[in-house]
């Protein structure tokens, strides 16, 4: 069968999008802990790792649940190119890519949790999706602010 | 149109010659008289060169960009921001006086940036599109138009053969021959894993990518003369491919490799072959299905120019391939990347 225009989000997929937000969140944020020096940096990282830890174990939850795999946070495609600017970054220069990335990542992660919280087929990770969301939003506002500030 | 010796100019031909050279002519004047200093040429659109520099990371929408899909093919009149092709700012010069093109996928991305350069740059251009993508072919049509050129819309689906033998059939009746033939259109539909493609959906991006441009090369070559183009639309996919096109991407390097194979077999017979090879560029492609949700709102946003490219920052490549002066250029693939990928 013939399949053209976007599709409506479906369990697999979303729950590797949202596996490789995480994998990239948690890659990015210890990357940061090895090179930033900057305080707001490190808080923001060390949050980041706490509160996407979390969202993974929900992630796992939520997808048994619906009869996938446990998905484990992993790199995905594009990823890797935001990881490789980063890991060539040093002191004010790292510090602003990150909290850019940040902006970047997060907006894209809400748009995956809104669009599956709206039209995803199974209520698991709905459920997921809604309880991710706010979580998300809060990171965006305060990377939002982050990346004004170290401009 | 003096170093067309390949071909006999009709007295049409020449006309046109002459009026391209007309309507250059004051932009000439303006660069070597006094006013050049205060003033910025003016192409005959109105549209001003700029003076001095611009700086690449700041001349486009930057991601994030807000979350969009729509029912492919996608209409770029209905993409937020809305692409640029060059509508108001590309200048031409005469650099294709006289020539007729074909280009498929005309009506937007791309193909549309090309259409409108060569219209501008003298040429007389027929586009193919698919019947939903009217509403952006009628934009591009009015402005080959507006560039005083010859506009001719051949709609319809390349994945039939004999559609595409019509195409070229019906462009070389409508433009008195063909010289330029940019093999643009391209189907693009992420998937995460290659076991959500089916074999109707792998079969649809095979024709509409490999043997559409197969079948209209095919049906074009025995009209095309020495000093003609051809031109191919690959990608960064072709060297660099991401984990959801699978088959888009090798469909990518599949044209980027029959670029290279043809230039060799029709060097012989002065035609040259080359390709445009596009990172992640702003076109109704993406928002259709071509690129995922989450990819949407932050496209471009990896290449160092934290950007992606626009229709029209690619429109002097097709000129530049086109155009008498680049002759000695065959079997290369340009690129415009944005800083990632190949080649």
């Amino acid at each position: 069968m013939l399949h053209e225009g976007p599709q409506p989000p479906r369990p697999a997929d979303f729950a590797e999008s949202a596996a490789q937000s995480g994998g990239y969140e948690l890659a990015a944020a210890k990357t940061a802990l090895a090179q930033s020096r900057n305080a707001q940096v490190r808080a923001f990282a060390e949050r980041m790792i706490t509160e996407h830890a979390q969202m993974s174990e929900w992630l796992r939850t939520a997808a048994q649940a619906a009869g996938l795999p446990a998905p484990e946070p992993h790199v995905g495609g594009d990823q890797t190119r935001f990881l490789a600017s980063l890991q060539s970054l040093r002191d004010d220069p790292f510090d602003r890519e990150y909290f850019r990335q940040q902006v970047l990542a997060h907006t894209s992660a809400l748009a995956v949790m809104r669009s599956y919280a709206a039209k995803g087929s199974d209520a698991n990770l709905r459920r997921f999706a809604n309880a991710a969301t706010p979580m998300i939003e809060q990171h965006l506002q305060m990377a939002l602010r982050l990346a004004q500030a170290a401009k | 149109m003096g170093n067309e010796s390949g071909r006999a100019q009709t007295r049409r031909d020449a006309m046109r010659g002459l009026g391209a050279g007309l309507a250059s002519a004051p932009l000439v004047l303006a660069a070597a008289g006094a006013e050049a200093q205060t003033q910025a040429p003016q192409g005959a659109n109105g549209a001003r060169r700029q003076q001095g520099v611009r700086d690449p990371r700041a001349a486009y929408p930057k991601p994030p960009f807000e979350s969009q899909q729509q029912p492919w093919p996608g209409l770029a009149r209905n993409m937020n921001p809305r692409p640029d092709h060059g509508e108001t700012s590309y200048i031409g010069s005469g650099r294709l006086a006289g020539r007729r093109a074909l280009i498929t996928g005309g009506d937007s991305g791309m193909g549309r940036a090309a259409a409108i350069a060569y219209a501008r740059e003298g040429a007389d251009v027929a586009i193919n599109y698919l019947p939903a993508e009217e509403p952006d072919a009628s934009e591009v049509l009015e402005l080959i138009r507006q560039a005083g050129r010859k506009a001719i819309a051949i709609p319809g689906d390349l994945r039939e053969e004999s559609f595409c033998q019509h195409l070229v059939e019906e462009a070389i009746r409508a433009l008195g021959g063909l010289d330029i033939v940019v093999c643009n259109a391209g189907r693009q539909q992420a998937r995460s894993s290659i076991l959500d493609i089916s074999t109707e959906d792998f079969d649809a991006t095979m024709k509409t990518n490999v043997y559409a441009p197969f079948w209209i090369i095919k049906a074009a070559l025995p009209h095309l003369q020495p000093g003609s183009a051809i031109i191919g639309t690959t990608s960064e996919q072709a060297y660099d491919p991401s984990p959801d096109l699978y088959d888009y991407a090798q469909t990518k390097a599949a044209t980027m490799n029959y670029i290279k194979s043809l230039a060799k077999q029709l060097g012989a017979k002065g035609i040259r072959v080359n390709g445009v090879a596009p990172g992640p560029v702003w076109t109704p492609l993406q928002i259709s299905g071509g690129a995922s949700e989450g990819k949407v709102v932050t496209f471009g946003a990896t290449a160092p120019l934290g950007r992606p490219g626009q229709p029209a920052e690619l429109a002097g490549i097709y000129v530049r391939l086109a155009e008498d002066d680049g002759s000695y250029t065959t079997g290369n693939i340009y690129g415009a990347g944005g800083g990632q990928g190949n080649p």
